[in-house]
């Protein structure tokens, strides 16, 4: 489903050039789940940024579905990552003056009429145990049932992938493990390829394929 | 769909609401861009709309001012209205002359003051209550009050440039007085409501005026029952536009007499003869062309003559002082004027009642003559010496080795007598000839004696001489009134009694064409015309038909109209001055802009990551900047037009003179406003659209964990509006730097160099730097004083715009500055369609929105002139600069020179003042030094500019502390 293939990232730093990712590859099939550990500094937002269509590699190839996101337009590219990508940040992430039903509803406003994108949303708000918030604004909720919005949002569009960057990097280890259950359900709820990228692979130590990404290099662990 | 758009609504009000400190300060930053841009353009609009205001109510009800150099009669206004009641409602005469006003009780002195001789129908014409003048007092208009600081009741001389019929540059007409003291008495100060801002050419400034009752003015000047300007009121059946002008031309024409037209028909004694005499002495060259083709139509012959004087006439050892001349065709006249049946009424008649002259005239010739006339003289004319009654004289050898270069001389019977002139002697001629540059100039003319002409008939015709102020009517040949001194030693016995027997009959005659090349002026070649008595009404009335246009119409209420669109509008200059204030605005628009839209870096980033489009992301953006708009608008209008009463208040008390002084009214319409809130909100639109378009990139990454999540990458922004800003202050720094002291300190041009300036309400003509033109001028002090005084004289003409006339070599002078020298020579350009080539200045280009290859009409010369060439005018009056040479050909009546720009050495220049002063006081001259005249024309640039200093420094200032706030 998802391919990188030899992924390099470098970045200027003054007059050098500093090599965040190199030579990655990785093969993520719909329905698995691969987990992403790695330190500070390691190239792991990096490595979600391009397998997100957000940013391009310096070298080496991505493939969604055989589709290079780099080949596409600047509209293109939007337009599959609202239909076919869900993120997960490590901060909630969400718009504080809209509800929490608007901002799951919040692919939505980008791309096609949807009609039943409320309903879908309010199911996917029950299905994070959210759906009695959903019409207050974020700064009333926690920031774990936050950070559950936000995952019901990745998961409005049925995405054929969902990135999350340490999603429970500021949550404690209850409020972790709750995220981790439900984001696991609607991961196999809706068969997308799932990739986690993680300070801390505990929460995630269930999933069955698990990467270790050490000064640019991806390797298992 | 209705429950998306209701969510769309509701997150947009959210949105709003929860930025709302971002959009307060973008919102207020809006305003101010409307509100500096609605206030310059509505305060500008009531500063152009008061002085529309002004200028209509300087011309009262006129619509259409008829002016002429001479004078016309004061009953052809009235004609006027009668002969053409669709054309004209009303019409008024005045006297409306050039003048200096002193104050005697304080000294004061002003130039360029509007002299008007008014009666009651001046007043009735208006529409105001009659302003009673008794005693021959006078009233002032505002601005000659303030200028003077007179009040009721206290004396005021004038000094009047005197409209005059007659040529100053010809000798005789030197004669005519050219300015006339008045000392009169301040009755009252007119108020606008009761026409004391009246000017017969709307004006930008107040006119300094003064009225005097018509009768006084008309006899100071010797002009009883004249006028020389007419104010028409239109009639209401009148067709609007261009056309109007031939319109009230044709009224003019059907009401004009010959009289009016500088001309008159009389019938000469006794010959059988008309004459058609200039009044001035002269006929212009167009009218004389105008009557010899008109006689020629109708076969009449006309036999053109000019009239001169002659300090001289010698042969041998003998002379006769102070004669005067003709030159004519004395064999066409002869042909012209055979006489037949009785004596004419007027033929002059003997003491016993016969006709001094019967039969016809003979003109004896001698050797190498010929007889031109057949008949004999039965009688001789009285007071020719007995000698003179003799047969002709025998030829005699040359009394002298003078050739005689100049052609064939006549003399009449009385001088030949008197000279013992016989036919075939040299005859010299002394007389005199004008020059502005060089003044009376001596000269001899040599001639032969061709024939003798009896004292009858032409011999001894007085009306061949036109009747020169001075001469006409002096009592004795030694009461000559002439611009040369009299010797009265020489003026013998027999001389007076030529005077008192025959007063200005010709003593001599030359050919036409010899006259004309010894004594002609650009003013005229022609004195009178003669034609055959008969048919004399139909030659009169065919000659009167054909007139040339003698009065220049000008459409002063239209001028005032039009004036508003081809002037730099005040609207416009409002907005200029407000330059850096708009940009600092618009900075400040930009700066909120960027500043919101980088708060909102993380909500982008997310939308982005979402699968929000770049545009769909601007669109938003320019959404929340579109509900912005209407309430910055709204407050920005309230707020403009408060900025605008403030600046009207600061014109009105600070800077009044950037506004010429002219009485401030406020104007707010909706053109207006709308008009500078358009301009706001372009400011605003591109402002903002701009700061959309600068947001820096919007990446998602700032979402991320790690070292590059979390950041506000809104450097970017604040880097370029730090440059903005000081892009901004820089620019406001070099604007204010560069014009820090007055405006008029900056003043170049014609030149750094001259130290003083003369402003003569009557044109002088005479040069200062020589010491005849002193001694005419009556300029003392001791010659060496004036040893390194240079001069340049200029031929100054009033008008919209006004015409100043600059020496043809000026470029050439060491005087000239690099401005003149580098655009002058552009001044010999030949152009097509007889458009003459002239400058402008500085000044004057921008706010008549002037360029080269403009064409700007001279109204009073009924010409066109383009401009060539840009100058700083530095120390020269603003207009519209020509040669010399071009000046004549456009105002060929006009004479002598009205500025004077005098180089001074500076230890001298107390002395050269104080004999200018003193000498020129009868001419009204001022002088003023350069720093003088610096200060008194640069108030208004210097006033706007202290204005524009102050709202730019206030715009500085917004912006610092705009910027500071929205950091």
């Amino acid at each position: 489903m998802l391919t990188l293939s030899a992924i390099a990232r470098d970045y200027p730093e003054g007059r050098r050039v500093r090599r965040v990712l190199d030579g990655v590859t990785l093969a993520v099939a719909a329905g698995d789940a691969v987990v992403i550990a790695g330190g500070r500094s390691a190239g792991k937002s990096t490595l979600l940024a391009i397998a997100g269509a957000l940013e391009a590699p310096s070298a080496g190839q991505v493939h969604l579905d055989g589709v290079n996101p780099q080949r596409l337009s600047a509209d293109e590219r939007a337009r599959l990552r609202n239909r076919d990508i869900g993120f997960v940040f490590s901060q909630p992430s969400l718009l504080p003056h809209l509800d929490i039903l608007d901002n799951v509803l919040l692919p939505t406003r980008a791309g096609d009429l949807d009609p039943e994108a409320p309903d879908r949303a309010r199911a996917l708000l029950a299905a994070v145990g959210v759906a009695d918030r959903a019409a207050v604004r974020p700064a009333a909720l926690t920031p774990a049932e936050q950070q559950r919005a936000a995952l019901a949002r990745a998961f409005l569009r049925s995405p054929r992938l969902v990135l999350c960057d340490d999603p429970t990097g500021g949550l404690g280890p209850d409020d972790a493990d709750g995220l981790v259950d439900r984001l696991l359900r609607l991961h196999a709820r809706h068969h997308a390829a799932l990739i986690i990228t993680t300070r801390d692979a505990a929460p995630f130590a269930s999933l069955p394929h698990h990467w270790a990404l050490r000064d640019g290099r991806l390797e298992p662990a | 769909m209705a429950a998306s758009s209701r969510r769309e609504l509701s997150a947009l009000r959210s949105s709003l609401w929860h930025h709302r400190a971002g959009h307060a300060r973008t919102l207020l930053a809006m305003a101010l861009c409307v509100g500096i841009a609605t206030g310059a353009v509505v305060a500008g609009r009531s500063v152009r709309l008061s002085q529309r205001t002004h200028l209509l109510a300087q011309l009262g009800q006129t619509d259409f001012v008829l002016t002429t150099a001479a004078s016309l009669s004061a009953r052809l206004p009235a004609g006027m209205a009668v002969a053409n009641p669709s054309a004209v409602r009303a019409a008024v005469g005045l006297l409306a002359v050039d003048a200096s006003a002193t104050h005697p009780a304080s000294g004061r002195r002003i130039p360029h003051v509007r002299v008007y001789g008014v009666d009651d129908t001046f007043w009735a014409f208006h529409g105001v209550p009659t302003v009673s003048l008794p005693g021959g007092d006078a009233a002032v208009s505002p601005a000659l009050a303030m200028a003077l600081g007179t009040g009721d009741g206290d004396a005021l001389e004038l000094s009047v440039a005197a409209p005059s019929e007659v040529a100053r540059e010809s000798v005789a007409g030197r004669s005519a007085p050219a300015g006339v003291a008045i000392t009169t008495r301040i009755a009252r100060t007119l108020d606008a409501e009761r026409a004391g801002t009246f000017a017969i050419a709307a004006a930008d400034t107040p006119v300094p005026a003064v009225f005097v009752p018509l009768a006084r003015l008309q006899r100071a000047l010797d002009l009883t029952g004249r006028v020389n300007t007419v104010l028409v009121r239109q009639g209401g059946e009148a067709p609007a536009g261009p056309g109007t002008i031939e319109l009230m031309e044709r009224a003019w024409l059907a009401a004009a007499a010959l009289p009016d037209h500088g001309v008159r028909i009389r019938r000469v004694p006794g010959d059988g003869v008309m004459a058609l005499d200039g009044i001035g002495g002269l006929i212009s060259p167009a009218v004389t062309e105008r009557v010899l083709t008109t006689l020629a139509r109708l076969q009449r012959p006309g036999i053109p003559s000019l009239a001169s004087l002659a300090t001289t006439i010698r042969v041998g050892d003998r002379e006769v002082p102070y004669s005067t001349v003709a030159a004519i065709d004395l064999d066409g006249y002869l042909r012209l004027s055979v006489p037949a049946g009785p004596p004419a009424p007027d033929t002059a008649l003997s003491a016993d009642g016969e006709p001094l002259v019967r039969g016809a005239l003979e003109v004896r010739v001698g050797r190498g003559g010929v007889r031109v006339g057949r008949v004999q003289v039965t009688e001789a004319a009285p007071g020719v010496p007995a000698d003179a009654r003799a047969e002709a004289p025998a030829a005699r050898p040359l009394a002298n080795d003078t050739p005689a270069t100049d052609g064939p001389i006549w003399l009449n019977e009385w001088t030949a007598a008197d000279l013992g002139a016989v036919v075939g002697d040299t005859v010299q001629v002394d007389y005199l000839t004008w020059s502005d540059a060089a003044g009376l100039i001596p000269r001899t003319a040599a001639f032969a004696l061709a024939g003798v002409v009896p004292m009858m008939r032409i011999g001894g015709d007085r009306t061949l001489v036109p009747d020169w102020p001075g001469i006409g009517n002096a009592p004795s040949l030694a009461g000559w009134r002439v611009p040369f001194p009299i010797d009265t030693a020489r003026i013998r016995p027999q001389d007076e009694a030529y005077w008192n027997q025959w007063r200005t009959a010709p003593k001599a005659y030359v050919p036409l064409e010899t006259g004309q090349r010894l004594w002609g002026t650009r003013a005229g070649q022609v004195s009178s015309i003669r034609f055959a008595l008969r048919d004399a009404d139909a030659v009169a009335a065919a000659v009167r038909a054909e007139m040339p246009r003698r009065v220049t119409v000008r459409a002063v209420r239209a001028e005032v109209m039009d004036a508003g669109r081809r002037r730099l509008p005040a609207e416009g200059a409002a907005l200029v001055a407000h330059l850096v204030p708009l940009l600092a605005a618009g900075l400040l628009v930009w700066l909120a802009v960027t500043r919101a839209l980088g708060r909102r870096a993380r909500e982008a980033a997310l939308l982005v990551a979402i699968g929000f489009t770049d545009r769909q992301l601007r669109r938003m953006a320019r959404r929340d900047l579109l509900v912005l708009l209407p309430p910055a608008i709204v407050l920005g209008l309230a707020g403009g037009i408060g900025y605008a009463a403030l600046l009207l208040t600061a014109l009105a008390h600070w800077w009044p003179s950037a506004v010429a002084s002219v009485p401030l009214a406020w104007h707010v319409d909706a053109l207006g406003v709308i008009a500078g809130a358009a301009v706001g909100i372009t400011l605003v639109v591109t402002a903002a659209m701009a700061g959309v378009r600068a947001t820096p990139p919007r990446s998602p990454r700032v979402l991320f964990a790690g070292p590059a999540g979390g950041a506000v990458p809104a450097a970017g922004a604040a880097r370029t509006a730090r440059v903005a800003l000081m892009a901004l202050g820089t620019l406001a720094g070099v604007m204010v730097g560069v014009t820090l002291g007055p405006a008029s300190s900056r003043a170049t041009g014609l030149s750094g160099r001259q130290s003083l300036r003369v402003d003569a309400a009557v044109p002088l003509m005479h040069d200062p730097t020589t010491a005849a033109g002193r001694a005419a001028l009556g300029i003392g002090g001791a010659p060496e004083v004036w040893s390194q005084v240079r001069v340049v004289r200029a031929r100054w003409r009033d008008g919209l715009p006004p015409v100043l006339g600059l020496p043809t070599d000026l470029h050439e002078s060491a005087s000239a500055d690099e401005s003149i020298a580098g655009a002058w020579p552009a001044l010999d350009r030949e152009l097509p369609d007889g458009v003459s080539a002239a400058l402008v200045d500085r000044q004057r280009l921008g706010r008549w929105r002037l360029a080269v290859g403009t064409r700007v009409p001279v109204e009073a010369a009924g010409q066109v002139t383009e401009v060539v060439g840009i100058v700083d005018r530095g120390l020269l009056p603003s207009a519209l600069m020509v040669s010399e040479r071009t000046y004549q050909r456009l105002f060929p009546a006009d004479e002598g020179y009205r500025v004077w720009l005098l180089d001074v050495p500076a230890p001298r220049v107390p002395v050269v003042i104080e004999a200018l002063t003193t000498a020129l006081e009868p001419a009204g001259a001022t002088v003023r030094t350069a720093e003088r005249v610096r200060a008194d024309e640069g108030a208004a640039a210097d006033a706007a500019q202290r204005a524009w200093r102050a709202i730019s420094l206030a715009g500085l200032l917004l912006g610092v502390l705009g910027a500071i706030v929205l950091r």
